[in-house]
């Protein structure tokens, strides 16, 4: 069996040309054979900016190679192969020449030592090359980062509020973005309207999941936002004779949208595992948690809080990071916060501003989210059609608040303008 | 509650015309708790600002939005007799247009623990001259300013009443006094 083969083969069924770009490919994690074959396909495309098939490659290659293993695996499953075939062929070939340094008269132990640390440091180096670069070699993927941000493509999201996302230049992949208020302030419905965003105008395949709500709920909100219906009337089931019939035909749109928006009922029984795998099926472009505090965790002995920072590392790591997308997670306030911001109010004291330092359970929240934002507005007649989204922690340390329509008659969470002059009578 | 039972319910506010069902329904709801915190009675929400305002002060609260960006801290009843009506139907015009303004006393403003702070803050007693009725202590001046800068520099608008401005001059100071005539559009009427 030949893994080099079996990944080349598992790239070409995939047909994503990214996994070229995204593995290292160097020379040493192949056989002789197998580079031939990685040469050819890399030639392929190259020229032609596609992914060869089986004519291409046996013309390529004289008929050398007229078949191709057929593979059931995905090419990061091969990879893990053949970098452990790399590991085991340079460990072998350290520790047999540290032996002999060993054996020889007089021994050298400082020799052998250096022998297998220095293949080791190598393994290791060539492991993470993905993660490190000398600056002076970077000028192309700082290129292709402006390219990227300019033109809004690859992996970027945007929020779908102007100011958001002229801050932080989006959600890019292994970004995590946690809305950070307590109950009723709006999380559910600003995740979703993001999320909507990211469907509709950015044609971004989306997974919502929900541990608070079913997916019934989620629907509905969902719907109403869509079809610009009060969710009053969606869940009462009241349309009336005018708002029926125009629901009905804005929510047949649905079904015509370009890309799936997957809503999963996590109720309270979804463990980051389970997104992960669900995710590695459905391949979306965006994940979305709403009440990520929810989430289940194996570790059975853990408490709470324990739980909550293990749980947002792994979405972190093994989600965000891991599988190179944004994901949005939503999180509570502590209580002490709208306590103290409470008695503050009542004595008409100036409130302060809540910090990523009061999210509920674990500063790793804060810690591992690249963008922060929080809802914790005192209750006022303002906050009766606007809410306001404080931004308490950016990507490169940027800070704001901005404000957003709070309003269930048009369904609408944009972004709120300030009226020129007001309505005076 | 349908919107037809709404109406009926809330005849009496809707019925003076400067309260509409379509965009003010979910204020009238919650108008007894917000007229408690803005410090006026449900009644200047309903009725209209002219009935009660001139031109000037009517153009300068449709303007309010701009003021900030125009160095406009405020506006300052000088001298004039029907203050407490006035700053009332202004608040209560603010409330109408869902923006948090409160009417609230300069002994509120001077407390220890400090005041509110409004995105609108009326105050009808701001300056009243010793003997007039003012009991304003001096040093109680420096931190009376010190808040109006404050509000100032956060865009936050103050409509204040000062019996009379050389009074306030003498008593908290010229600098005090040059703040509010440089940055407080003046109603003497």
């Amino acid at each position: 069996m030949s893994v080099g083969r079996n990944f080349l083969a598992s790239v070409l069924k995939s047909g994503d040309l990214g996994f070229l770009a995204q593995y290292d490919l160097s020379d040493d994690l192949f056989t002789a054979g197998e580079n031939e074959l990685k040469q050819v396909i890399i030639h392929h495309v190259k020229e032609f900016s596609t992914i060869p098939g089986l004519e291409a490659i046996t013309t390529a290659t004289g008929g050398e190679v007229s078949e191709l293993p057929d593979v059931t695996e995905s090419p990061r499953y091969y990879y893990d192969q053949m970098e452990k075939r790399r590991i085991s062929k340079v460990l072998q070939k350290a520790l047999i020449e540290a032996g002999e340094t060993l054996q020889a008269l007089p021994p050298e132990p400082e020799k052998a030592l250096e022998n297998v640390l220095e293949a080791a440091t190598a393994l290791y180096l060539s492991r993470n090359r993905n993660r490190i670069i000398d600056f002076r070699k970077s000028e192309a993927l700082i290129h292709e980062e402006v390219a990227k941000a300019l033109s809004q493509t690859g992996t970027y999201m945007d929020f779908g509020w102007h100011y958001l996302d002229g801050l932080t230049a989006g959600l890019r992949g292994g970004d995590v973005c946690s809305y950070v208020g307590r109950p009723s302030r709006g999380k559910t419905w600003f995740l979703l309207w993001t999320a909507l965003h990211a469907w509709r105008k950015q044609e971004l395949p989306v997974m919502f999941v929900s541990m608070e709500m079913n997916k019934e709920i989620i629907l509905q909100r969902l719907a109403s936002i869509y079809t610009e219906t009060p969710v009053s009337y969606v869940m009462t089931g009241e349309l009336g004779v005018v708002q029926g019939p125009k629901f009905k035909k804005k929510l047949k749109g649905v079904s015509a949208e370009d890309s799936p928006l997957w809503v999963v009922d996590g109720n309270r029984y979804v463990s980051v595992e389970d997104i992960y795998m669900l995710a590695i099926k459905l391949q979306p472009a965006v994940i979305v948690i709403d009440g990520a505090y929810m989430l289940r965790h194996p570790g059975k002995r853990l408490g709470r809080f324990e739980r909550i920072a293990e749980t947002a590392d792994q979405i972190k790591f093994d989600i965000a990071a891991n599988l190179d997308i944004p994901t949005l997670c939503s999180y509570q306030f502590g209580r002490e916060m709208e306590k103290k911001q409470k008695k503050k109010t009542k004595q008409g004291e100036a409130v302060e501003k809540p910090g990523v330092e009061d999210i509920f359970g674990s500063d790793t929240i804060g810690q591992v989210s690249s963008i922060v934002l929080g809802l914790l507005e005192a209750d006022t007649v303002e906050t009766i059609h606007r809410r306001q989204i404080s931004v308490l922690k950016g990507r490169h340390g940027e800070k704001g608040e901005f404000f957003v329509n709070w309003n269930f008659k048009k369904m609408d969470f944009s972004q709120w303008e300030e009226p020129k002059i007001l309505d005076v009578l | 509650m349908n919107v037809k039972e709404h109406k009926e319910e809330y005849a009496d506010l809707y019925a003076p015309g400067a309260l509409t069902v379509d965009r003010h329904q979910d204020l009238v709801l919650e108008i007894d708790v917000l007229c408690r915190i803005a410090g006026i009675r449900k009644e200047w929400v309903a009725r209209k600002m002219s009935d009660v305002c001139s031109a000037k002060e009517l153009e300068w609260v449709s303007n309010s939005p701009t003021h900030a960006r125009n160095d406009i801290a405020g506006l300052v009843y000088v001298g004039v007799s029907d203050v407490e009506d006035r700053m009332n139907a202004m608040c209560g015009a603010f409330l109408r247009n869902f923006i948090d303004a409160r009417v609230v006393t300069v002994q509120q403003l001077i407390e220890p623990s400090g005041g509110p702070n409004p995105t609108v803050l009326l105050c009808p007693n701001f300056f009243l001259a010793k003997g007039a009725g003012g009991d304003v202590a001096q040093w109680e001046s420096t931190r009376l300013y010190g808040l109006l800068l404050q509000r100032f520099n956060q865009g936050r608008l103050s409509v204040l009443y000062v019996a009379d401005m050389d009074v306030l001059g003498t008593q908290y100071g010229a600098v005090f006094q040059k703040h509010i005539e440089r940055h407080y559009t003046e109603v003497c009427s």
